[in-house]
């Protein structure tokens, strides 16, 4: 496994892609501190000060889901399936693991960016201020976003095969279906993916849901649809 | 990196037993059976659309077969642990991400495959590509991206190479260097399989032949009992070509005129052809036997010359 592992990092980290997801996650991470730490206005609560912190887990969800699909667009999956030793299900399992290796590299750099930006920014002001345990919370909670949101993209990729298919199906279903859904039953959003992803990453606030609640349902999406896609790999051809 | 591979009672490199692909109601590859003999050169001919890239993934285990089965090493290859030092495939397009550097390509795959590094710098001069290594993919000609392939499934030095359409896209010394690579590793031992929309240029390279046409197998066996199987024609050139004609078909032959506005007779040797005319008093300007070119069979068997 480990070697599969190797070469599947090598992929990961050899093309511009990673470094135009590093440069995207940078650029968001330091508009979003902006946006909410300077131009909102007052924030006088925990939950409004945390927002400034959160990351955004579709970032990696894309991420995971352009790499993986782009194996199947760039026939890169049928060579790596032809030499990797294990059937393709294992293949498509170290795959996986690599985006949410790099996935979790990425985040850090973002949440390193939104921290050391953020928290200059939110001693000015007023009400309590962030405790380290509050800051560790947030931190914690956007790395397990990013790292189950790039398995579940790479998940994605896998099942769907087509890298502008995927990224068109998931910004509909994040920016129109969760939207519409949240019209109708708010708890019921927190059930998705997208939902449980902005609980864990602070993004949302003041629901019914904790973050190791909605960490759990992240986590079981991203198990089933991970289980599915290397069950699918091991029944599909391969162009 | 070549080696002795073979040895006296090994089982066919590769078998593949009614091999039927369908997708959806089109039928890709129909009811295909063939053998692939160890330390041979085997040619998979067929006109573009015969089936070939199709049957060559189901060989090798990309694509599933709606029917048969396909055995490398007479190991299903359903079951086959997939091993670069066994099974070394080139299936167009070469299967590298064109933002990717040559380099970083098979890299990647040499991890994959649990290969050392340093095989990828031997493939790499191996195929000519070290200069471009570290190019991206996506700047590289077809025929660099041919010889990429190729290096890529050079990588495991594999007993068993599987490869189609390699000369696309390859210049004149490309496809002679390639024939000398397929021939040593033949003649030591290792088996090629590979496919061509054309025969005459392959001819040189394969022993043996397997050509399909609509996904059904029109041919099986060497490439010396195709050449002979090529029916001869008379070639004849007079002014009294219907009175020959008529004398032709009476003695049992056929003929039918050629671009040249001479005379093709079928059937008769040109020893026949010459009493013929001699007797019915036919003055012949030029009369010539002419085999029929590789090219004239596989048109022959295939039907292309029809398309």
């Amino acid at each position: 496994m480990s070697h599969l592992l190797r070469g599947e990092l090598i992929k990961t980290v050899t093309t511009r892609t990673v470094l135009g997801f590093a440069v995207g996650g940078v650029v968001f991470a330091v508009l979003n501190v902006l946006v909410i730490a300077v131009a909102s206005g007052t924030l006088d609560k925990v939950p409004e000060k945390e927002e400034a912190l959160a990351g955004l887990p579709i970032l990696l969800l894309l991420w995971g889901l352009v790499g993986a699909a782009g194996e199947y667009r760039h026939r890169t999956a049928a060579p790596a399936a032809l030499v990797g030793r294990r059937d393709r299900g294992v293949v498509l399992s170290a795959r996986i693991v690599a985006y949410a290796l790099t996935g979790l590299l990425l985040g850090t750099l973002t949440t390193i960016v939104s921290v050391g930006l953020a928290l200059p920014l939110l001693s000015d002001q007023p009400g309590p201020d962030l405790t380290s345990g509050d800051i560790g919370a947030v931190v914690a909670g956007n790395l397990v976003a990013f790292v189950l949101s790039a398995i579940l993209g790479a998940a994605l990729g896998a099942l769907i095969r087509s890298p502008v298919l995927g990224v068109v199906v998931l910004l509909i279903v994040n920016f129109a279906v969760v939207p519409l859904l949240s019209g109708v039953s708010e708890s019921g959003v927190n059930l998705t993916p997208f939902g449980a992803a902005g609980i864990l990453s602070r993004m949302t606030h003041n629901t019914t849901l904790s973050m190791v609640g909605a960490g759990w349902v992240l986590a079981a999406w991203t198990v089933a649809i991970t289980l599915v896609a290397v069950i699918v790999e091991r029944r599909r051809d391969l162009a | 990196m070549t080696s002795s591979r073979t040895s006296v009672g090994d089982p066919a490199a590769i078998r593949v037993e009614g091999l039927t692909k369908r997708y959806g109601r089109r039928t890709a590859v129909d009811d295909l059976s063939f053998t692939v003999g160890t330390g041979r050169v085997t040619g998979f001919f067929g006109p573009n659309g015969a089936g070939k890239t199709t049957a060559l993934k189901a060989v090798v285990g990309l694509a599933r077969p709606t029917a048969g089965r396909a055995f490398v090493r007479g190991t299903p290859v359903t079951t086959l642990r997939p091993d670069a030092r066994l099974l070394g495939v080139h299936i167009e397009p070469c299967g590298a991400h064109p933002g990717r550097t040559g380099r970083a390509h098979l890299r990647s795959l040499a991890a994959l495959a649990g290969l050392p590094r340093r095989r990828v710098g031997e493939v790499l001069e191996l195929v000519g590509l070290e200069e471009a290594a570290r190019r991206r993919v996506g700047k590289y000609s077809m025929g660099m991206r041919q010889r990429l392939g190729l290096a890529a499934a050079l990588l495991g030095d594999p007993e068993i190479l599987v490869l189609d359409e390699p000369v696309n896209g390859l210049d004149p010394q490309g496809i002679r260097w390639l024939r000398t690579l397929l021939r040593e590793r033949a003649a030591n031992g290792g088996t090629v399989l590979l496919s061509s929309h054309m025969l005459g240029e392959a001819a040189q390279t394969v022993d043996d032949v397997i050509m399909i046409d609509r996904g059904r197998l029109v041919h099986n066996g060497t490439i010396r009992d195709l050449e002979q199987s090529g029916e001869s024609v008379v070639v004849v050139r007079t002014a009294e070509a219907e009175r020959l004609s008529r004398l032709v078909a009476a003695a049992g032959g056929r003929t039918q005129r050629d671009d040249g506005g001479g005379l093709l007779i079928e059937g008769l040797d040109v020893t026949e052809v010459a009493r013929l005319a001699q007797r019915g008093g036919v003055l012949l300007e030029e009369i010539a036997q002419r085999t029929a070119s590789l090219e004239d069979v596989f048109f022959g068997l295939t039907g292309g010359a029809d398309r």
